[in-house]
């Protein structure tokens, strides 16, 4: 039995607090309400022309100004044209346009309560997404001590010269050391981790040639041989891929990790891994190859 | 009722395995989710959290780091205004003064600027040499005009602070750590948490935390056994620096996205939300280089955190209340401590008090009622007395667990029908002995 936060009470008090604490627990669970001078939200952003938005409130027609409060009550108009306004209410998003104007601000709906979060865990319990999250930490827990980077470990891997070469692994913990070398000389080793199971590595201007790359988890490290070139050598049959177009870039991945083989994964996690924000089969194939 | 008292009593005192601390992690967390967004915080700082999000870093064309030149201009916009403070959470170390030019330039006015908010950056470390080593501080190319600052006594001093949180095994951030012992040059040192200096400005005793944390004599770098960390006094709060696993955690009250955004609390004599979010380009003015100071209706006695939540910020992490951006999880820390204090353990009578009232109902449990009502009763005066207690005082920061109850009636349970069946046992035996 624990209690935190020695509050100094009496045993007395105490007791009595006991008999009251289911009482005051059904009225806290009834939740509470906002007061009725409650700001709504606030402006964020206005695009287009500014005078094109109009707040009426309280019988008085003005402008809209970026980031100032809106209240309960404004009627918010847009004029015919591109002109449109985002609003952020009650912790979601509103734009208003010429087509959606006006728009009205409500009174905004009561704080959370500790029944609605409760109903809201109950309710998660069923869904996909908690199972997921279940899932991945199942993943993490079996691989974090032997995480399994994607790339291959003999033969030499090809790859198109860049800015920055990305790298995904199994489970969570993340790689220690990410090194890339030519003829032994240190190149850049500075990587950062812009998701999760995702790392990035910016490298500086490099002309087409050998490579080695040196990837460690905990104490355990590997080299890699790469070959960079202008324009790879892809295997016969690989879809064109143009690098800002997504869906051609994940064709070509998915041949490459289906078809291409050890030696082309490398530009495979490229492809997936510039797009798995963006694109729905990019987020599928890095959830697979992360083991998600 | 002895044996009652005996499981008890042993849960309690071996409630540091990891096995019941693992539960006890659960039902903490369970209780974060149950409590989160709830509630009013009339005296506690609200928040602006300014948001480099992903919208903001698209428009910004996806930089690999923050632009200083951004940055430039948000701090720009907060230069003249009443917030409490204003924590930059970047690192800039390993920055060039070219690339930092338009930062170091405002932070440079900044300090000539007498009512500016005080201003909290970034400390990193470099990694430890090894395991029993410690953590370098990281210079930045900004150390140099910052130096200039007065220490104390200046209404706009700024501050290093060390922005670590301790991961635990299943990966989540549920533990802050208040200094962070560092290396400088051979010696130890102790460097604030964010959370530490934003306790002590809210105190105003920014000087005193200095001194306090200055007086820890420190030892040679390479020595594994260094002093013990002191305890701090801080505006009446006491902080034991060396306390277990338990005063580590965080109590986090803010959701990364609140379905309904984050609870309305009575500010400026308005209700308005505890914590504001905006993202970075909605200050960058669109196409009118909007440079006004921002109003007091999103700054005034808030502390304001800029930061990044977007998807390659790499400072996205998983915490009890879902995944989170960095400064968030700073922003919970800080209303953590200032709000709920340092979690301790419970007075020795209340723990005496609560555990005798829970042994003579499953005693009395036993003794007057049919096997299946006693199974049941036990753990249904847990569920509809404990936990509701526990919901109602975690508003307060008081935790009373409920798993090690629970967990103290399934073993009660087990061993009650142990006994039963040895009894009966011993019973049959008895009537089968010839002799008998």
């Amino acid at each position: 039995m624990i209690l935190l936060h020695d509050s100094r009470r009496s045993p007395v008090r105490t007791l009595v607090a006991l008999l009251a604490a289911t009482l005051i627990t059904v009225i806290a669970l009834a939740g509470q309400s906002a007061s009725a001078a409650s700001v709504a939200g606030y402006v964020l952003d206005i695009h287009g022309d500014a005078d094109a938005v109009q707040v009426v409130y309280q019988d008085e027609v003005r402008p809209l100004n970026a980031l100032e409060p809106v209240y309960p009550g404004m009627r918010i108009e847009v004029a015919p044209g591109p002109a449109r306004v985002t609003l952020d209410i009650a912790g979601a998003r509103h734009t208003v346009s010429a087509d959606t104007s006006p728009l009205v601000v409500e009174e905004p709906g009561g704080n959370a309560s500790v029944g609605g979060n409760l109903v809201s865990w109950a309710m998660s319990l069923l869904s996909r997404d908690e199972d997921v999250l279940r899932t991945v930490g199942a993943v993490s827990r079996s691989t974090q001590h032997n995480p399994m980077p994607w790339l291959p470990t003999a033969e030499p891997s090809e790859m198109a010269i860049s800015n920055v070469m990305f790298f995904i692994w199994r489970g969570e913990a993340p790689p220690d050391a990410i090194r890339l070398y030519q003829d032994d000389a240190l190149l850049t080793d500075r990587f950062v981790l812009p998701g999760l199971q995702l790392a990035a590595l910016p490298l500086p201007p490099l002309a087409p040639g050998e490579y080695e790359l040196d990837i460690c988890f905990s104490d355990t490290c590997r080299r890699h041989p790469l070959v960079f070139a202008t324009a790879p050598e892809l295997p016969p049959g690989t879809p064109d891929a143009d690098a800002n177009d997504s869906t051609e870039a994940m064709y070509q991945a998915l041949y490459l990790l289906q078809r291409g083989g050890p030696a082309h994964w490398p530009t495979a996690v490229q492809h997936v891994s510039r797009h798995y924000r963006q694109h729905a089969l990019a987020e599928a194939l890095f959830a697979d190859i992360s083991g998600r | 009722m002895l044996v009652a008292m005996l499981v008890l009593v042993t849960l309690h005192v071996f409630q540091s395995h990891p096995l019941l601390m693992r539960q006890q992690s659960a039902g903490l967390d369970w209780l974060m989710r149950m409590t989160a967004n709830t509630g009013t915080a009339e005296h506690a700082t609200p928040y602006l959290f300014i948001d480099l999000d992903t919208p903001s870093w698209q428009t910004l064309g996806e930089p690999l780091s923050a632009p200083a030149d951004t940055l430039a201009l948000v701090l720009g916009r907060l230069i003249d205004t009443q917030a409490r403070q204003v924590v930059v959470d970047f690192d800039f170390s390993r920055r060039s003064l070219r690339d930092l030019a338009p930062l170091a330039a405002m932070l440079a006015r900044w300090q000539a600027t007498e009512h500016a908010p005080p201003l909290t950056l970034m400390r990193t470390l470099s990694p430890p040499r090894a395991p029993d080593h410690y953590g370098v501080p990281r210079d930045t190319v900004l150390d140099d005009l910052l130096q200039d600052l007065p220490e104390h006594g200046s209404s706009s001093p700024a501050v290093w602070a060390a922005p670590f949180f301790s991961l635990d095994a299943d990966h989540r951030v549920r533990r802050w750590r208040l200094v962070e012992i560092v290396c400088q040059g051979e010696h130890t040192a102790l460097l604030p948490s964010v959370q530490l200096v934003s306790l002590a400005r809210r105190h105003g005793q920014l000087a005193a935390l200095d001194t306090q944390l200055a007086a820890w004599p420190g030892a040679s770098c390479d020595d594994s056994r260094q002093p013990a960390l002191p305890t701090l006094t801080l505006g009446g709060q006491t902080l034991q620096l060396a306390d277990g696993m338990l005063a580590e955690r965080i109590l986090y009250t803010l959701p990364a996205q609140p379905d309904d955004g984050w609870f309305r609390h009575a500010h400026l004599g308005q209700q308005t939300p505890f914590l504001i979010r905006v993202p970075v380009q909605s200050l960058l003015g669109g196409l009118l280089g909007d440079t006004a100071p921002l109003g007091d209706h999103l700054t005034q006695a808030r502390t304001v955190v800029i930061g990044a939540s977007h998807v390659e910020s790499g400072d996205l992490h998983v915490t009890p209340l879902g995944e989170m951006p960095g400064p968030l999880i700073l922003i919970n820390a800080m209303h953590s401590l200032e709000r709920f204090g340092q979690i301790s353990p419970p007075a020795w009578w209340r723990t005496v008090l609560v555990t005798t009232l829970l042994v003579l109902v499953m005693s009395a449990c036993l003794v007057y009622l049919p096997p299946l009502a006693a199974n049941v009763l036990p753990v249904v005066v847990v569920a509809v007395l404990i936990v509701p207690l526990s919901m109602l005082w975690f508003r307060s920061g008081v935790w009373l667990d409920f798993a090690l109850p629970l967990f103290a009636v399934a073993v009660f349970r087990w061993l009650h029908r142990f006994r039963r069946l040895r009894a009966r046992h011993t019973q049959r035996r008895g009537s089968h002995d010839p002799a008998a």
